[in-house]
């Protein structure tokens, strides 16, 4: 019993991770339609701008942000040049998540050159260990979750709140009916790359703080999880992407727990496909719909 | 000299084993349309296979590697064995990856899918020895051959590449045939495709498993030749050169594979051994990964299709003299509405058209088989039809009576999420009758239609053709009853020829079952020729000859609009519902296009019409039915309707 309690706490923490992502990814495709599966190699420049605060000393919570700025540069850049270049010329949308792929193998083997093919080592103080109740976490690992419910609230809000979250979800409904009725999509796209980007390097930044390593392949060992959580909790939704990882987080450390440590990412695909088995029309059926990429 | 030898019959395995790859890909994502992410893990699974079943058994725990079976088979088995387990796999990750569902999604749940399986193989090192793989895998005949190693690479390489020439065939065989344009079909358009009677999933499905065994042949091939295999020797980005081999060489086009697998796998990787060694270990695979990466990228920013794509499909009207095609061709159908005794899964193993056949079986067989040098011989009055006549005649002097409706909904209901587009809405068709279905923007007309039809599941309410309940029917089986639709938006398939995009509604050779296809390869030819005749038919009377030819794509809106109901026509439907069909169509073809709508009625199709153009409706229809809100609020001819105070307020509110 206490050892399901202990490993409900750490799959929370592992939830915090996943989710981070996860709402970035959610985002981003749900306004632009864009699958962006060169998600994983922005989250490894992420990761790396961790592994550089790190050898520079700073502190690496800070570097969660610088990770998250790095993220938001670089995705701005792609989404306003590749991205846009390709939707200008009709490229569709299943033929756009083959040029996110190529991106991908692009990026993250620039990386691999520039780090000399090498996984580096990150290591930092983890603070204390805090009790609380049955659950035992460190500070660090605290402050993961902290961060995760963060991220959650402030990009619940956002949407739910503010002007931008509405324009942004009005556009993510019917772009060309968003802009003919003033919203200045453009600008909204911006906002979008900016904000899903931030969280994409963050989300590399806090793997890695949990895995304690980096190499050029990080984002793509972290990529398939993001991924089953954003299509688990349905496109475009932050709150199901919470949820998704929250399910994923768990089921991940309690496979882990009773003995199969090699097996606990692979159960969490599992309960995708099982999912997919169970209720494919509920979680991806999006071909009612029309749908165009928005960039 | 000899090492340059060496060296080039092991490019040629190579180039043999990379060209069935890219042809199995060929036929999933250039036919089908599915993104197979997860290609080389159906590679890999053939390697396995072929591993295990002929290295013997391993010597238990403490052996240098351990799997699972370990048999000492005999060639070819292995190779057998190596297909078979590519085809298994498929078939399995195909139950959930092959739904309907967004294309790009489904790419991404390859991607996953490949990762996990990766890593269940790497970490488990009782499946087959882990990341560690598999060593000592013999090559088959080396020892009783009796020959220099050199040699026997040639050899080697000689058997390699005759497979391929077997597989080239085979697989160019299928994508010739209507099965191949079936899959077509569904890549271009799902839904249109499903109302013409084609079951996407299950042709995915099937595509889908021919291409794992092709992927799992070549893996089997691949590791009897280099003899060890290993996670090393696939992981995930393997896939992406033999996408970026398709994406070179054209997509659709078995031949252009040639010209995409020597180009990509063999020059492109090949380079870097002829170069002076530089950089740390590890610099020029990263380089070459990144090369394959801007490949990709460049083909589908400047040549999304390859450099020799897809041929176009160019139909040659045989030599006879323009048909008088005449209503009486277009208005002749096969009806298999009202014969409870076929089930949907019935004439789900089997087209409509070869259901009749079989009733019919001396007067059937003997009309279809008459082509004479080539050509259709056509008799009576119009092209191919007097089969069709001949049964569907009597099909519908049996089956149907003239008073019962060959389609009644009542009380159908549809929901939008919270929203009921649809409240309780009653409808009957007879034969024979045009029903009008009039009402301002947003009354549910387009949702009525849907759900009569299968795209929107009703949530609510009953709906019978033909005395056969198809409430919970899906698309494609109501198709096979007997009706046929247009869509609101044009949904000709964009990719295929006004001329494919006729032929693939017919009813004898719509390709929908790879089983019928390849079990009657003798008399595909002679289906595909009537079918085409009646296509020439049906063209012609819209006076869209000059078009056959032409790509869905090229077309006007008008033009779509006209390809749309000539397919419907194909198929002699009992039921036809028109979603608007007259928008965009030129003036003269209106008129036309009505008259003809008539005629076709007047041999018995019940149609409904869903139309904002009141002329038409009032020329055309038999009863008009006018929505508001989701409800009926008036029915009768169209006089009495436009008379109706509640029409007019709900018009002009």
């Amino acid at each position: 019993m206490h050892l399901l309690i202990q490993t409900l706490g750490f799959g929370i923490v592992t939830a915090s991770i996943i989710a981070i992502g996860a709402i970035g990814f959610t985002v981003q495709f749900g306004l632009t339609n864009v699958l962006n599966l060169s998600y994983g190699s922005i989250m490894t420049v992420g990761a790396f701008v961790a592994y550089l605060t790190e050898t520079v000393h700073i502190n690496i919570w800070l570097g969660v942000v610088l990770g998250g700025l790095a993220g938001a540069f670089l995705t701005l850049l792609i989404g306003k040049t590749i991205f846009k270049l390709y939707a200008s010329r009709g490229t569709r949308l299943f033929e756009m998540v083959m040029v996110t792929l190529a991106l991908s193998l692009f990026i993250e083997y620039a990386v691999d050159a520039i780090s000399r093919d090498q996984i580096y080592s990150v290591t930092f103080p983890q603070g204390g260990t805090v009790t609380m109740g049955p659950l035992i976490f460190t500070v660090s690992q605290l402050v993961l979750v902290g961060i995760g419910i963060v991220v959650f609230l402030l990009v619940e809000g956002m949407l739910k709140l503010t002007r931008l979250g509405k324009a942004l979800r009005a556009m993510a409904v019917d772009p060309q009916l968003a802009r003919s009725c003033g919203i200045p999509t453009n600008r909204i796209v911006n906002a979008t790359w900016v904000l899903s980007g931030f969280l994409c390097g963050a989300a590399g930044v806090v793997y890695v703080i949990n895995s304690l390593s980096v190499s050029f392949s990080t984002g793509y060992d972290f990529l398939p999880t993001v991924l089953a959580a954003a299509i688990l909790g349905g496109v475009g939704s932050p709150r199901g992407a919470v949820l998704a990882s929250l399910l994923l987080g768990i089921v991940t450390e309690l496979v882990a727990a009773l003995g199969g440590s090699s097996y606990s990412t692979v159960a969490a695909f599992g309960v995708l496909v099982v999912v997919l088995l169970c209720k494919p029309s509920g979680v991806l059926n999006a071909t009612s719909r029309k749908v165009e990429l928005t960039v | 000299m000899g090492s340059y030898s060496f060296y080039l019959s092991t490019l040629l395995v190579y180039f043999g084993i990379d060209l069935l790859c890219a042809w199995s890909l060929n036929l999933q994502y250039g036919y089908a349309g599915v993104i197979n992410f997860a290609f080389i893990v159906f590679q890999a699974a053939g390697a396995y296979a072929a591993s295990v079943v002929v290295l013997g058994s391993d010597t238990g725990l403490g052996a240098y590697q351990t799997y699972i079976f370990g048999m000492q088979v005999p060639f070819p088995l292995p190779l057998v064995a190596a297909a078979l387990a590519g085809a298994f796999l498929s078939g399995l990750i195909g139950l959930f990856a092959l739904r309907r569902i967004r294309r790009d999604y489904q790419a991404a749940v390859m991607l996953i899918v490949s990762l996990i399986l990766f890593q269940v193989v790497s970490a488990d090192i009782h499946l087959f020895n882990g990341s560690n793989g598999l060593t000592g895998i013999p090559h088959p005949f080396q020892a009783s051959l009796g020959v220099t190693l050199s040699t026997y690479q040639w050899i080697y390489a000689g058997w390699v590449l005759a497979i391929c020439v077997v597989v080239y065939f085979l697989v160019q065989a299928l994508c010739k045939s209507s099965w191949g344009r079936a899959l077509k079909a569904i890549r271009d358009q799902e839904d249109a495709a499903a109302s013409l009677g084609l079951n996407g999933t299950l042709l995915r499905m099937h595509v889908f498993i021919i291409g794992g065994a092709i992927a799992g042949l070549s893996g089997g091939l691949l590791v009897e030749f280099i003899g060890a295999w290993s996670p090393g020797s696939w992981g995930y980005a393997e896939t992406f050169v033999i996408f970026t081999a398709l994406l070179v060489g054209g997509v659709g086009n078995n031949r252009a594979m040639v010209i995409g697998t020597l180009i990509v796998p063999i020059i492109v990787l090949e380079i870097p051994t002829f170069l002076p060694a530089f950089g740390y270990p590890g610099l020029v695979d990263a380089i070459q990964w990144m090369v394959i990466g801007l490949l990709w990228m460049l083909f589908l920013l400047v040549r999304p299709r390859g450099l020799f794509p897809e041929r176009r499909y160019i139909a040659k009207r045989p030599g006879s003299p323009p048909l008088r095609g005449g209503l009486r061709g277009l208005a002749t159908r096969v009806l298999t509405l009202g014969r409870p005794e076929h089930s949907a899964a019935d004439s789900f193993a089997r087209p409509a058209h070869s259901t009749a056949l079989d009733q019919e079986p001396s007067l059937g067989e003997r009309e279809i088989e008459v082509p004479v040098a080539g050509l259709v011989v056509v008799t009576g009055s119009a092209a191919g039809t007097s089969t069709h006549e001949l049964v569907g005649t009597k099909a519908l002097n049996l089956d149907i009576p003239a008073r019962e409706p060959v389609m009644v909904a009542k009380e159908l209901v549809v929901r939008y999420g919270g929203v009921a587009a649809v409240q309780g809405v009653s409808l009957e068709v007879f034969p024979g009758e045009i029903v009008g279905l009039i009402g301002p923007n947003g009354a549910g007309k387009s949702s009525v239609l849907a759900a009569l039809a299968g795209q929107m599941r009703a949530r609510g309410g009953v709906i019978r053709l033909g005395g056969q309940d198809v409430t919970r029917s899906s698309p494609y089986a109501r198709a096979r009853l007997g009706l046929a639709r247009t869509f609101q938006t044009t949904s000709e398939f964009p990719a295929m020829t006004v001329f494919e995009n006729l032929l693939v509604s017919s009813r004898g050779a719509t390709g929908a079952s790879l089983w019928h296809v390849a079990s009657r390869w003798r008399t595909n030819r002679a289906e595909d020729q009537a079918a085409e005749a009646r296509a020439w038919e049906v063209l012609d009377r819209f006076e869209m000859t000059d078009t056959a030819n032409a790509y869905g794509a090229e077309l006007s809106g008008g033009q779509r609009r006209l390809v749309e109901i000539m397919r419907c026509l194909m198929r002699d439907p009992a039921l036809l519902l028109l979603d608007e069909p007259m928008v965009g169509v030129a003036p003269h073809l209106v008129k036309k296009i009505s008259s003809d709508l008539r005629s076709v009625a007047d041999d018995g199709i019940g149609m409904v019409l869903v139309e904002h153009a009141l002329e038409v409706v009032r020329t055309l229809c038999d009863r008009v039915v006018v929505m508001a809100l989701g409800r009926v609020i008036a029915e009768g001819s169209y006089d009495e309707v436009v008379a109706d105070k509640g029409v007019r307020d709900a018009y002009l509110g």
